[in-house]
């Protein structure tokens, strides 16, 4: 089982995504973050395999919390979400591992862990 | 490294040329105006990387790295673009990079240093269909492709593989597999976990490239195929079998079964489930030792039997040194149990 870290301002999406991974892919919760500081002082504690973050949070942004995590942490997989396309290309200038576009859709949710899987 | 551009607009085709020649001017460049064009191309080269504009009026980039990829798996992607909402779509396609225009070198030179790494990773893994699959079980489990060793990405992946092997071409029921593997787990954590680990198997194992190894699953069951693959016990079972078929067996085969014992079966494993067929193995594997210096003995080759004798030694079958120098002296000769009293069990 590999182990998943969500980050979401919003719970209901952090409740979407658990859903669409739950029993269905061999990933374990390890816990989810409302904000990029509470998920930046997580994650060397739950030393996850794939971090899912969204965007757009007050206070710190996905892609800030992305960069800060890639200087600390720099194997770690991150999987950017946002419902604005264009943070794809700073996803791509960060070095993520992928990114889901909102509304989330079960096949790319599935499609972009499975991927991470063979790595 | 091998670098196609694909790009409608000369001059964009021109100064891309002329970042890919700034970051490194031994690439081998190959330019294209038309995809349509590329796809020609890429019938007849291989290329490690193409660097695609979006927009184009025949296929759009996108659409051509689909094509290319499933033509050459192995090629990587940067698309080089003017507009930003495509990243989500070369996310999906799995392009190393994606880049804005007006092009920045130091961004051009990340991406194409993201392109290195990956075939670099890649490594020896693409290999011609003239180099030698083999596996190996005697002594450690290694799987080779000429000079690329297959590498485990866990202990247990290695053991499923081993196992599975084990089977020689049998199918395993996969609530078995999840019982040898993880007995003090609950079923469904189990089978989750061997999902896991035969998804990696499989694309570990295609690194090796034209099927030569391949995990089918059918009726709930897996089984392991090898094609032109060299299997080191396969191949001493063979040699063995057609020693003790002959009446007066070649040493030829003899000398061929013994050298491909190059340890015993997973010898440093541990895996109970293989402790049978070790103990099966290894005694095939004396008794070509016997065939042997018999042969040797009779045509008084004395030193060779020796040799052989050493080796039969060095097996800790025979603890009991006594019984051992009296095998050796009943059917071997007095003066020979003589000297090995002297030569091999000096460090007793």
């Amino acid at each position: 089982m590999f182990g998943i870290m969500l980050v979401d301002d919003e719970r209901h999406f952090i409740d979407e995504l658990e859903d669409m991974i739950k029993g269905e892919l061999p990933f374990t919760i390890l816990g989810n973050c409302f904000n990029g500081i509470t998920a930046l002082n997580a994650v060397r504690d739950l030393n996850p395999d794939v971090l899912i973050t969204d965007v757009l949070m007050p206070g710190m942004s996905g892609l800030e919390l992305a960069r800060k995590i890639r200087a600390i942490m720099p194997d770690l997989p991150i999987i950017l979400m946002s419902d604005n396309p264009s943070y794809a290309v700073n996803g791509y200038e960060l070095g993520v591992s992928g990114f889901l576009l909102k509304p989330l859709a079960k096949d790319k949710v599935h499609e972009t862990l499975n991927r991470l899987l063979c790595v | 490294m091998r670098v196609l551009i694909v790009e409608d607009e000369l001059e964009t085709l021109s100064e891309i040329e002329d970042c890919l020649r700034c970051y490194d001017e031994t690439i081998e460049i190959e330019l294209c105006s038309n995809p349509l064009q590329a796809i020609k191309t890429c019938q007849a080269h291989s290329f490690d990387a193409a660097l695609l504009d979006i927009q184009m009026p025949e296929l759009t980039g996108l659409e051509l790295a689909e094509y290319l990829s499933a033509m050459s798996p192995e090629m990587n992607f940067i698309f080089i673009t003017a507009f930003n909402n495509y990243a989500t779509e070369a996310f999906d396609l799995n392009a190393v990079d994606y880049i804005l225009k007006p092009i920045r070198q130091e961004r051009f030179n990340k991406a194409l240093d993201k392109v290195r790494k990956e075939i670099a990773e890649r490594g020896k893994a693409f290999v011609n269909s003239s180099s030698d699959v083999a596996i190996r079980a005697f002594g450690k489990m290694v799987v080779s492709s000429g000079e690329h060793i297959l590498k485990w990405k866990r202990q247990k992946s290695a053991e499923i593989f081993a196992y599975l092997l084990h089977q020689q071409g049998a199918p395993v029921h996969k609530e078995k597999l999840c019982e040898m593997m993880w007995p003090e787990y609950d079923p469904p954590r189990a089978l989750a976990y061997l999902q896991t680990i035969m998804y990696q198997l499989r694309k570990n194992t295609a690194e090796i490239g034209d099927s030569h190894i391949t995990i089918d699953y059918a009726d709930h069951c897996y089984r392991l195929n090898l094609t032109g693959v060299r299997y080191d016990v396969n191949l001493f079972l063979d040699a063995f079998h057609q020693a003790n078929q002959e009446s007066a067996p070649s040493m030829d085969v003899l000398i061929k079964a013994e050298q491909l014992y190059t340890g015993a079966y997973f010898e440093e494993e541990g895996w109970i489930w293989a402790m049978g067929r070790q103990q099966n193995l290894e005694q095939k594997y004396l008794k070509v030792l016997e065939m042997i210096i018999r042969q040797k003995m009779s045509g008084e080759d004395k030193e060779g039997a020796l040799y052989y004798i050493q080796k039969w030694a060095a097996l800790d079958v025979y603890k009991n040194q006594d019984s051992y120098l009296s095998w050796v002296a009943e059917h071997i000769g007095a003066d020979v149990a003589k000297k090995l009293e002297a030569i091999v069990f000096e460090d007793n």
